[in-house]
């Protein structure tokens, strides 16, 4: 797995995981803490689009 | 409930002590006795339980698992497992010792945090069961067979042919008449989980100091905050199976194939435990034949069956029972594990066969990763949690360690064994509690990887705050789905308003409760079984016509109908429309029990 040791992989791994994290939030936040019409309209929209 | 709760408090403090001294004992007939060592420690607890529950489960084989025989049977053994106990002190206050080094040696914030989730876990076990599938299987079969002083078949609950040695556990709780012994039980195989990440923090991490941070992001999954302290079964699975590859991976450093034999009971007890439990066996086998290990010895086919006959010997019972009453291992073949291979599950022609099976498989496999993490799971809409795939891949730019890679190892076979079993089993999603296994695994991994990052890196410090991010939700989570219940023991509610507060359905079955006219009661679609004190029959068929369910009725001696219209469907809104002889006995919160007057 040395070849996969380059920036280039490193700048994708910390994107794919803010990425991740980020939508991994609104997920967890949507689904155990769905209070407020935003907060089911982002809901039921990320449900819909996954 | 004050006194019950104390009592079982005590109750659990004499099953573990039962559980480790029968444990110490069959231990060692199989490793060193002076193997003080918490894996030691955890691997004769386990032992204990194996023990106990299968003994229970002989007797509930013969037809002698009357309450009283029970008891007995534990006092017994708490005399006779009391000098063990009490030579292996010196271990366990060693044990303590250093658990309490590890939470407050460093950074006393998080041993405090740690402590306090312990602590709201163990309040949650120290009140009446109320979880969904415990009341409606997992503690209703055990309370039917404890009644019968044996199995039987249960036509009408089809999850009572499962495999149920935590339910043989959880048995010796109703036969002392106290449930929340049952709870308290679970919780104990949670403490144990909690001792197998210590175990693989120390052992495989070299990083003992990961253990309290590995903790708080374990108890703190979704999964585990839904599961922990219920009458579930997903942890002590989880527990047996990692007992289990770590006994066949000690094995393969000594080369002793009484440690294959050892690893193969705990192999076993996964099967006895939940059909899922089979899964352990493919992982035990990459573990002994394939997975490398330095300096030491692959195992043979020899050593393979060292492992298997007693696996497949102590599961096989089960199986056979459920093979027996329904005519399939998977117990409820027919009509939910269903074997509909890889055609479409919901019976709409929405692609081509070929499209739906590419789609079932690669498509499946590529996005498994995703989908595991992030997006919701058919059942029960839950996931890992973000952490796994935001924080693991950073493993590539760290020098992984061989026990890491072997944990690495484990996860990954286990869940594809998992893909592979939704591929043909369950095409809608199995749900995230069945892969509790990957949780105790990923725990570790994912404070590993990022202590192993460059300590000046940003990109460290953001992963520490995604980790810290996610322990405080899971935390706010954790109290707001709990709150009531350590409200609820913090001014010890009498149990049928603690009941009332939790279950709508309560106060109906509290009035079927007192129907004392020896008449059946059918629940459809309730599944609160374990509650009903009164001879019941689920809704389990459906009628042809009036005539054939009236003769049903008569031969059961079913005389009241247990509604359920909170979900106001069609179905639900009047039970058995086509009876129109009926009064209505009781209603409350949408439930209703209805006298049928034929």
């Amino acid at each position: 797995m040395a070849f996969l040791r380059n920036k280039a992989v490193y700048s994708m791994c910390v994107a794919h995981s803010l990425a991740v994290f980020c939508l991994g939030l609104v997920l967890f936040v949507a689904k155990w803490f769905p209070y407020g019409t935003s907060i089911r309209w982002l809901r039921e929209w990320l449900y819909r689009f996954f | 409930m004050a006194l019950q709760i104390l009592l079982a408090l005590v109750g659990m403090v004499c099953l573990f002590s039962v559980c480790f001294g029968v444990g110490s004992f069959l231990f060692a007939r199989f490793c060193s006795a002076r193997d003080n060592s918490l894996f030691a420690t955890l691997v004769k607890t386990g032992l204990g339980f194996g023990t106990v529950g299968n003994l229970i489960m002989l007797m509930c084989f013969c037809g002698t698992a009357s309450p009283g025989a029970i008891r007995g049977l534990l006092i017994v053994l708490f005399l006779t497992s009391m000098p063990l106990v009490w030579m292996e002190r010196t271990a366990l206050g060693r044990h303590a010792v250093l658990a309490h080094a590890l939470l407050f040696a460093r950074r006393k914030l998080l041993g405090w945090t740690l402590l306090a989730l312990l602590a709201g876990y163990l309040a949650r076990g120290l009140l009446p069961p109320t979880d969904f599938d415990g009341l409606m299987y997992h503690l209703a079969s055990a309370k039917l067979f404890l009644a019968h002083g044996g199995f039987y078949h249960i036509y009408f609950n089809p999850q009572s042919d499962f495999p149920m040695l935590t339910e043989m556990n959880f048995m010796i709780g109703l036969a002392f008449g106290n449930d929340i012994l049952c709870k308290a039980t679970s919780f104990l195989f949670a403490l144990l989980a909690c001792g197998c990440i210590a175990v693989l923090c120390r052992r495989h991490c070299q990083s003992p100091r990961a253990t309290v941070p590995a903790l708080l992001v374990f108890l703190t999954f979704t999964g585990s905050i839904a599961n922990i302290s219920n009458c579930y079964v997903d942890m002590p699975l989880a527990v047996w199976m990692l007992l289990a590859v770590l006994l066949v991976e000690q094995f393969r450093e000594t080369g002793l194939r009484r440690h294959a034999v050892l690893a193969g009971i705990f192999c076993g007890m996964a099967m006895q435990t939940k059909i899922f439990g089979v899964m352990v066996l493919p992982l035990a086998l990459a573990q002994l034949l394939l997975i490398p290990q330095k300096q030491t010895r692959r195992g043979s086919w020899a050593d393979s069956l060292a492992l298997l006959i007693p696996a497949v010997t102590l599961g096989l019972p089960w199986y056979a029972k459920s093979f027996a009453h329904t005519g399939t291992i998977l117990s409820i073949g027919r009509s939910l594990v269903v074997g509909q291979g890889l055609g479409n599950p919901f019976g709409v022609a929405t692609h081509s066969a070929a499209e739906y099976w590419f789609v079932n498989t690669l498509g499946r496999i590529a996005a498994s990763p995703w989908s595991f993490s992030l997006f919701a799971r058919q059942h029960q809409a839950d996931n890992f949690g973000p952490l796994l795939l935001a924080i693991l891949p950073f493993m590539l730019f760290v020098d992984v360690p061989a026990g890491v890679r072997r944990i690495l190892a484990w996860g990954g076979i286990f869940l594809a064994e998992i893909l592979v079993m939704e591929m043909w089993f369950i095409p809608g999603g199995s749900s995230i509690r069945y892969s509790t296994f990957v949780l105790v695994l990923a725990a570790p991994l994912v404070v590993w990887t990022v202590s192993r990052l460059s300590n000046k890196s940003a990109v460290r410090r953001i992963l520490v705050m995604m980790v810290a991010c996610m322990i405080s939700l899971g935390g706010v989570l954790f109290v707001k789905r709990y709150y009531r219940d350590w409200l609820a023991l913090a001014t010890m509610a009498p149990r049928d308003t603690y009941l009332a507060s939790v279950l709508p359905e309560y106060a109906v079955i509290h009035e079927i409760n007192s129907i004392r006219d020896g008449a059946t009661v059918m629940p459809v679609y309730n599944f609160s079984n374990y509650l009903l004190d009164v001879p019941y029959v689920v809704s389990y068929r459906s009628y042809p016509d009036l005539n054939e369910m009236k003769r049903d009725f008569t031969e059961k001696n079913i005389r009241y109908v247990f509604g359920n219209n909170t979900l106001d469907t069609a179905e639900n809104r009047n039970p058995f429309p086509q009876i129109k002889e009926k009064e209505l006995v009781a209603a409350k919160n949408g439930f209703y029990v209805y006298r049928v007057l034929w």
